[in-house]
C-alpha cells in the first residue's frame, strides 16, 4: 500500500504564526458530508460502494485538471490523459482514505476530497512537463521592464531598484538560496519539479525561498529603498 | 501533500543529481553513492553546505544510521 | 508608467521579496485550502477565517495554482469540461 500524500515539512519558524479561526464545533457537518463520512466508515458493501463513488468524485477532479493543463503538454496522447487522470484519482483515494479522521467539517467534503485529486493531477502533469528538461537554475537575463514609455525619473527608479534586486541576490544570498530563488521567481521552475529533481519537500524548498526574501528585502530596505509599491497579485 | 519515499532515480534523474552535487563540490565518488539510492535529500545537503559544512561531513550528517560510511 | 508596465514591475518584485506579512506554510496552506475556497465561494470572509493564507498564495506559485484550480473547479459545480 503506498504511504498516504503527507508532507512532514517545518513550519517557518522565523514569522509568528497567523492564528488560525476556531473549527467548527463537532456536529455540525452538513447533510452530504455526514452521509459520505457514514459511508465510508462503514463496512463491508456498503462501504465498497462509497468507495467506488468518491474514487468517480476525485477522477472527475483529476480530468478537470488535466483538461485545463492540456495545452501544456501538447506531446501526450488522449491516452496518457486518462492514465494520468487515474492514477491521481487512485493516489488521490489512497490519501483521502488515509486522512478521514482529519476531516473536520470546516469545507464540505466534496471540495476536501477534491483538494487531493487536484493536487494529485498538477503535481504529476508539472513533473511530466519537465521531465525531459534542463532546470534553468540561474537568470539568463533580467527581465526588462524598463520601457520607453517610462519618464527619465521613472526609469531611474525602476533601474535603481532594478540594479539593487541583482546586487541582493549576487551579494546576500547562499549560493543555494540564490539558486531556489532564481528557479522558482524568474525561471518559472515549478516548486514541486524542482523538490522532485532535489529528492525533497515543497515546504522544505519554500522555507529557503521565504529565508532568501528575508534577506533580500533587509537588504534593500538598509540601502533605503522603498518597497512599499510592490503589491500584487491577490488571490482572488 | 506527499511525503519524499525512497525510490532509486531513474537514470536520468540519478545523472542530474549526480551533477548537481559534483556543481556543488562533492567529488564524483561521493555524489554517485549519494545519489544511486534516491534517499539522501540533495536540499538538505547544499543547505547544509551554504552553512560552511564540507561535502563529507554532510553527506555523513544526512546519510541513514543504517548505510554504511563511506571510505575515506 | 503604463498600467502594464506597472503590473508587470510590481509582479516581479512581488515575486522576488515576497508577501507583505506572516504567510501559512506550504503544508499549513494545503490543510485549509478546502476550507478557505468554500468560504470564498459564500463570501464569507476567508481571510479573517485563515489569516496568513492571502499572503501564502501571493508568496508560492504552486499553492496559487493549487487554489486557482479548487476554486474555478468547485465554483463551476465540480463538472470537468465536455472535451475531457
Amino acid at each position: 500500500m503506498r504511504r498516504p500524500a503527507v508532507d512532514t515539512v517545518r513550519p517557518v519558524a522565523s514569522e509568528p504564526a497567523p492564528r488560525v479561526a476556531p473549527a467548527s464545533p463537532a456536529g455540525t457537518l452538513d447533510a452530504e458530508s455526514r452521509r459520505w463520512l457514514e459511508a465510508l466508515s462503514g463496512t463491508g458493501h456498503a462501504r465498497d460502494e462509497a468507495i467506488g463513488r468518491l474514487h468517480e468524485l476525485l477522477l472527475r477532479a483529476a480530468r478537470f485538471e488535466v483538461s485545463r493543463r492540456r495545452l501544456g503538454l501538447p506531446y501526450l496522447r488522449g491516452g496518457d490523459h486518462d492514465d494520468l487522470a487515474q492514477q491521481s484519482a487512485d493516489d488521490a483515494l489512497v490519501a483521502v482514505l488515509a486522512k478521514l479522521a482529519d476531516f473536520r467539517g470546516e469545507s464540505r467534503f466534496t471540495t476536501w476530497v477534491y483538494k487531493f485529486a487536484l493536487y494529485e493531477a498538477a503535481v504529476k502533469l508539472r513533473r511530466r512537463a519537465w521531465q525531459d528538461r534542463e532546470l534553468p537554475l540561474e537568470p539568463d537575463s533580467w527581465p526588462d521592464i524598463a520601457s520607453r514609455a517610462l519618464s527619465p525619473e521613472e526609469h531611474a527608479a525602476e533601474s535603481e531598484l532594478l540594479g539593487a534586486l541583482r546586487d541582493a541576490i549576487n551579494d546576500a544570498l547562499s549560493a543555494h538560496q540564490r539558486e531556489v530563488l532564481v528557479a522558482i521567481t524568474l525561471n518559472d521552475v515549478p516548486i514541486d519539479v524542482l523538490a522532485e529533481r532535489l529528492n525533497t519537500t515543497r515546504g522544505a524548498l519554500y522555507k529557503t525561498l521565504h529565508d532568501a526574501r528575508r534577506k533580500l528585502r533587509a537588504r534593500l530596505a538598509a540601502g533605503g529603498l522603498d518597497l512599499t509599491s510592490n503589491d500584487a497579485g491577490h488571490p482572488r | 501533500m506527499r511525503q519524499t519515499t525512497a525510490q532509486s532515480p531513474t537514470p536520468a534523474l540519478g545523472e542530474w543529481r549526480r551533477r548537481r552535487l559534483i556543481a556543488a563540490g562533492f567529488d564524483e565518488t561521493l555524489a554517485a553513492r549519494l545519489t544511486r539510492d534516491g534517499i539522501v535529500d540533495l536540499h538538505e545537503l547544499l543547505v547544509l553546505l551554504d552553512r560552511g559544512c564540507p561535502p563529507e561531513l554532510a553527506a555523513r550528517i544526512l546519510a541513514p544510521l543504517d548505510t554504511p560510511a563511506a571510505p575515506s | 508608467m503604463s498600467d502594464a508596465r506597472a503590473r508587470e514591475r510590481a509582479r516581479l518584485i512581488t515575486a522576488l521579496l515576497g508577501p507583505d506579512g506572516p504567510e501559512l506554510t506550504c503544508e499549513e496552506c494545503f490543510e485549509q485550502l478546502d476550507r478557505y475556497v468554500d468560504l470564498a465561494l459564500a463570501k464569507a470572509e476567508p481571510d479573517r477565517a485563515v489569516p496568513g493564507m492571502r499572503e501564502h498564495l501571493v508568496g508560492c506559485p504552486a499553492c496559487r495554482d493549487d487554489f486557482d484550480s479548487l476554486l474555478e473547479f468547485v465554483g463551476g459545480g465540480g463538472v470537468p469540461p465536455a472535451s475531457s
